[in-house]
C-alpha cells in the first residue's frame, strides 16, 4: 500500500477543548478508510482538517508527500461530499456537477458532466433543478460533482445518515462498486459501525478526539483492543476473570463458566495482574436444544428475555454466578422450537471465541 | 359574527383615511369637504410646475436610495456573522443592533442633532439624514435578511470552496444568489421608510427640505391641499408597490432555496 495521506501528531483545539488528540495515521492510495466514532469524538473534525476546513493546532497533514499546512481548501487533491450534499438549489444538476469545472478550462464540460452522471446512475438527469430531487438523487449528484474533479482523495462526511435504511444499504454497495471503479482513496465519516464494517478496507475507531483502534473490519470486530471498541462495535457479553499468566497463554477461571486455558492471541493486549474481563459476542453462544448434542463447554441457564427477529431469535439467558444475563443469537433453522420465557436451556460456548481484556485497561 | 363586524369596522378605520386621498386629490374644489364637486386632475398637473417640489422630491430620493444600499450593506454584514459564525455575546450584540427599531424616532432624532451640530460640529445637509435613516433602517434590513442567511445550508459555501473556489467567489457565486431576493426585499423596505419619515428629516434636514417635511409645510396653506393630496395619492401608490414586491420576491427566494416560510413582515 502506497502512503498518500500521512497525519503526525495532529491535535486541535478549540479555546480550552481538545477536540484532537496526537492523531498518527497513515491512509493508502486507494484505499477505502473509514473514520467511525459516536458523536463528538472528532472524527468530522479530522475529516475537515484533511479537507482544509479546519487547521490543526499543531501536528502536520500531508497529502501526496504535500505538506498542507497553509493550502487552503479550494487547492487541495481532495473533494468531500456533505453530509447536507449541499447541492446548489439555484443551479439545475448540470451546472451543479460542472461547478468545480470553472476553473479547468481544459477539461469538456459537456462530456465531463455526461460521464459522471452515468457513473452515479443519473444519467439524463442534466437539465433537472437541483431542488426538485429526491435524498439519494442529491446524494448521487454531490458524488458525481465531487469526482468529475478526479481528486486524489474523496471525502465523505456521514453520506447515508440522511437515507432511509433500505436506500442505506442500496447506497452502501454502488458506494463500494463506485469505488472499486475510480480506485481514488474514500474516507467515509460514519457513527454507524455496520455500514463501516461492511464499507472499508480499514476503519479508525475514534473516542474522544483519540483512535481507539485502527484496524480491518475483521480485526476489529473478533480482537476488539479494549472494552471500549467492543462495546462500540456490535454486541459483546461481558465477565469477570480471575487471570494467571500460563505458558502459551493465560488460565482464566471466568464468572459463570468456570476454569479455562486461552492462547496469548485471544487478549489483544498483554494483561498484567489477575482481574481480567472476558468478551463473548452473542453469535458465538448456542442454546442447546432437546435431542442435539456438543462436544463443547455446556453452562446451565434459563430464558429471561426473548426477541423474535424472523431470521434470528434473541435469548437473554441467565446463569448462575453472573448479574447481567447473557446475550446469544440464535438462528432460527426448522425443527428448532423458540423458547418460552422462563424455560431452563444449556448454553453451548466455545473457549476459542474468547476475547481476554484486562479489567483496569 | 361580532368578529366579523369587528373586523370590518377595524379595516375602515385602518384604511377609510387613505382612501380619502385618491378621491379628494381627484376633486375640483379647494376646500376638502363633501359633497364632491366634480373630478379634475388639476392637482397632478400643479405639481409637476411647483419647483421648490421637485427640489424637495430629488432630496427624499437621494436620501432613500443611498439608505437602501447603506443599510442593506450593513445587514448583510451583520446576518452573514448572525448565520454562520458563532462569537461571544452574539445574542447581546444582536439585540443592541436591533434596538432602533423599538426606540422612539423623535428621541433618536433630538439625541442625533445634538451629536451632529453641538458635539461633531458639522453642518446639516442630506448625508446627516441618510447617516439617521441607515440607523432606523438597519435592523429592518437585518431582520429580513436573517430570514434569507438563516434558512441558507453553511454548508454551501463550503462546497463552493472546496470546488475550487475562493471565498469570496464562492460568496458571489452561491450564497449572493440564494440571498438575492432577501437582499432586494431588504433595499426596498428601507428605501419605503427612508422615503416618508418625517420626524428624523425634520430635525437634521438643511436648508433644503425633504418631500414629508415639504408637505408639513404646505399644510399651513389651505390652498395647497389638494396638492398635498394628490402627491399623497402617488406616494400610497408607490408604497404599495414597493412593499408587494419586496414581499413577492422575499416568497421567490424562500421557494428557490426549497424551504418553508418562516419570517418577513407580510
Amino acid at each position: 500500500m502506497k502512503p498518500l495521506i500521512t497525519l503526525e501528531g495532529v491535535n486541535k483545539y478549540y479555546g480550552d477543548y481538545h477536540a484532537l488528540r496526537d492523531i498518527d495515521l497513515t491512509i493508502g492510495e486507494g484505499e477505502f478508510f473509514s473514520l467511525l466514532g459516536p458523536s463528538g469524538c472528532g472524527k468530522t473534525t479530522l475529516l475537515r482538517t484533511i479537507a482544509g476546513f479546519e487547521t490543526v493546532s499543531d501536528g502536520l497533514v500531508a497529502i501526496g508527500g504535500k505538506d498542507m499546512a497553509g493550502v487552503p481548501a479550494n487547492l487541495r487533491p481532495t473533494n468531500m461530499v456533505f453530509q447536507s450534499y449541499a447541492i446548489f438549489p439555484h443551479l439545475s444538476v448540470a451546472e451543479n456537477v460542472a461547478f468545480g469545472l470553472r476553473k479547468r478550462p481544459d477539461i469538456d464540460k459537456r462530456t465531463a458532466v455526461t460521464e459522471a452522471l452515468s457513473m452515479v446512475g443519473l444519467a439524463g438527469y442534466e437539465k433537472r433543478a437541483a431542488h426538485a430531487l429526491s435524498g439519494g438523487q442529491r446524494q448521487r449528484v454531490a458524488l458525481a460533482r465531487a469526482l468529475i474533479l478526479k481528486p486524489k482523495v474523496l471525502l465523505l462526511d456521514e453520506p447515508l445518515s440522511a437515507l432511509d435504511k433500505k436506500m442505506r444499504e442500496q447506497m452502501q454497495v454502488e458506494l463500494i462498486k463506485l469505488q472499486r471503479h475510480v480506485g481514488i482513496t474514500f474516507i467515509l465519516v460514519t457513527h454507524d459501525q455496520e455500514e463501516a464494517l461492511v464499507m472499508s478496507d480499514r476503519i479508525a475507531v475514534m473516542f474522544e478526539g483519540r483512535i481507539g483502534q485502527l484496524a480491518d473490519a475483521e480485526t476489529l470486530y473478533r480482537r476488539p483492543r479494549n472494552r471500549q471498541v467492543a462495546e462500540f462495535i456490535g454486541k459483546m457479553n461481558f465477565l469477570e476473570a480471575d487471570v494467571q499468566p500460563a505458558a502459551e497463554g493465560y488460565d482464566l477461571r471466568v464468572a459463570g463458566l468456570g476454569a479455562v486455558s486461552v492462547a496469548a492471541a485471544q487478549a489483544p493486549e498483554p494483561v498484567h495482574g489477575s482481574a481480567g474481563v472476558v468478551g463473548l459476542r452473542p453469535e458465538t453462544l448456542n442454546l442447546l436444544f432437546d435431542g442435539e448434542t456438543t462436544k463443547q463447554m455446556l453452562v446451565d441457564g434459563q430464558v429471561d428475555e426473548v426477541v423474535y427477529y424472523g431470521d434470528m431469535t434473541y435469548y437473554d439467558v441467565r446463569i448462575q454466578g453472573v448479574e447481567k444475563p447473557l446475550n446469544i443469537a440464535m438462528k432460527n433453522v426448522i425443527g428448532r422450537p423458540v423458547l418460552d420465557v422462563g424455560a431452563p436451556t444449556r448454553v453451548v460456548w466455545d473457549p476459542r471465541a474468547l476475547v481476554l481484556f484486562d479489567r483496569n485497561g | 359574527m361580532s368578529l366579523r363586524v369587528y373586523t370590518i369596522i377595524y379595516l375602515i378605520f385602518l384604511y377609510a383615511p387613505i382612501a380619502l386621498l385618491p378621491i379628494f386629490a381627484f376633486n375640483d374644489a379647494t376646500i376638502i369637504a363633501f359633497p364632491l364637486s366634480g373630478g379634475t386632475t388639476k392637482w397632478f398637473a400643479e405639481m409637476w410646475t411647483t419647483k421648490a417640489l421637485h427640489t424637495a422630491v430629488q432630496n427624499s430620493l437621494f436620501i432613500a436610495v443611498m439608505t437602501s444600499l447603506l443599510s442593506t450593506l450593513l445587514g448583510i454584514c451583520a446576518a452573514r456573522a448572525g448565520a454562520m459564525y458563532r462569537f461571544p455575546m452574539k445574542a447581546g450584540i444582536m439585540g443592541f443592533i436591533m434596538l432602533p427599531l423599538v426606540l422612539p424616532e423623535i428621541i433618536v432624532a433630538v439625541s442625533l442633532l445634538i451629536v451632529v451640530v453641538q458635539i461633531l460640529d458639522l453642518g446639516l445637509s442630506n448625508w446627516t439624514i441618510i447617516a439617521a435613516h441607515v440607523l432606523i433602517c438597519t435592523p429592518f434590513s437585518i431582520a429580513i435578511l436573517n430570514g434569507a442567511f438563516q434558512n441558507l445550508d453553511p454548508s454551501m459555501e463550503e462546497a463552493a470552496m472546496d470546488l475550487g473556489e475562493s471565498r469570496f467567489s464562492a460568496f458571489r457565486l452561491v450564497t449572493l444568489p440564494l440571498v438575492m431576493p432577501g437582499i432586494i426585499a431588504s433595499m426596498l423596505i428601507a428605501f419605503t421608510i427612508s422615503l416618508d419619515e418625517f420626524i428624523i428629516a425634520f430635525f437634521l434636514s438643511g436648508s433644503s427640505p425633504t418631500m414629508p417635511v415639504y408637505i408639513w409645510g404646505l399644510l399651513r396653506f389651505p390652498q395647497s391641499l389638494p396638492v398635498v393630496m394628490a402627491l399623497g395619492t402617488i406616494l400610497v401608490a408607490l408604497s404599495i408597490i414597493l412593499l408587494s414586491i419586496a414581499e413577492i420576491l422575499r416568497r421567490r427566494g424562500m421557494a428557490r432555496a426549497g424551504v418553508t416560510d418562516k419570517g418577513g413582515f407580510l
